[in-house]
């Protein structure tokens, strides 16, 4: 039996919601989970609600063009590496629709940076590396997180509640 | 030779004899990239990530008068090849609320030089520190 393809009302569930739907098995249960992953791949090439074709793309290129040099930062900083470029855009494909666009930077030892900020104590700061590993910090308020995970094609949870708290700020 | 014997062993002493840093002292770090400077001129954290050196450049206030701090700022950014965008200016205090320090260090250059030390190996905690400091630091944009 084809499971119901209707996305959920908040669009920060939509990770969660291919994780559901994918957890059945069978025929139908992985035609529903392609379905999903493509229909969610479409929406995320929108311009008006997708990262995947948003300015946000244009500006991880810039960043790596800027900075893909040694010595960028006149500080001897390593160079943004085609790699680390890559990653970073998957991992703004795999973020849920309608997250909001990160500001885009560059550390000096490569890594490309996405900024989720509200104000100088509400921020998120995901640095990517060309590894594939994720490095977080945040800021709310009095309270502050970080930490590191591997990055396999989803988002970590931690990541996700993150942003979702600052944008609440 | 002589000349840089001498000059060598004044900035030794220099260095030996300097004043301790009071923990109310400002401490400006130079921008030298626009991006790490927000819409609302705010400074991002990406500033103060110490990456490849095992602690940050920074200069301090001491007496500077505020031509002289942007002196100092304009010869770093000509010797570091990049613009001067302006300079982020924060408390020693700051800086010692995380597990760091901040130590003279002067150099031929800019006698008010200094680094800030202890920063931790793990990425995530250096980026945590450094959201901290730049959430602490006052921008001031180049006039």
């Amino acid at each position: 039996m084809t499971a119901a393809l209707a996305l959920p009302l908040d669009p920060m569930q939509n990770v969660r919601s291919v994780e559901t739907l994918s957890r059945g098995s069978g025929e139908d249960s992985n035609y529903s989970s392609r379905r999903l992953a493509e229909e969610h791949q479409i929406l995320q090439e929108s311009n008006v609600l997708g990262l995947n074709a948003s300015w946000v793309r244009g500006e991880v290129s810039r960043v790596y063009d800027e900075c893909k040099s040694s010595n960028w930062d006149g500080y001897r900083a390593e160079p943004v590496t085609a790699e680390a470029r890559e990653i970073a855009l998957n991992f703004l494909s795999a973020l849920p629709l309608v997250t909001p666009p990160p500001s885009v930077g560059a550390e000096p030892d490569g890594h490309i940076t996405l900024e989720w900020y509200k104000s100088p104590r509400q921020t998120l700061s995901v640095s990517v590396s060309p590894s594939g590993h994720i490095y977080y910090a945040a800021l709310v308020g009095s309270s502050k997180q970080y930490g590191s995970q591997p990055f396999y094609g989803l988002v970590p949870r931690e990541i996700i509640h993150l942003i979702e708290r600052i944008e609440a700020a | 030779m002589i000349a840089a014997w001498l000059r060598n062993l004044r900035n030794r002493f220099h260095k030996a004899h300097v004043c301790v840093i009071a923990d109310d002292e400002q401490i400006a770090r130079y921008v030298l990239s626009e991006r790490n400077v927000r819409k609302d001129n705010t400074i991002k954290p990406d500033e103060f990530i110490p990456h490849p050196h095992a602690d940050l450049s920074v200069t301090r206030h001491n007496g500077f008068s505020d031509e002289q701090i942007w002196r100092v700022g304009r010869a770093v950014a000509t010797a570091r090849k990049r613009p001067l965008c302006g300079r982020a200016d924060f408390a020693a205090s700051i800086v010692r609320k995380q597990p760091l320090d901040v130590e003279p260090d002067p150099i031929a250059d800019n006698p008010n030089h200094a680094i800030i030390t202890g920063w931790p190996p793990d990425k995530s905690k250096q980026k945590s520190i450094a959201l901290e400091i730049a959430a602490a630091s006052v921008y001031h944009p180049l006039a």
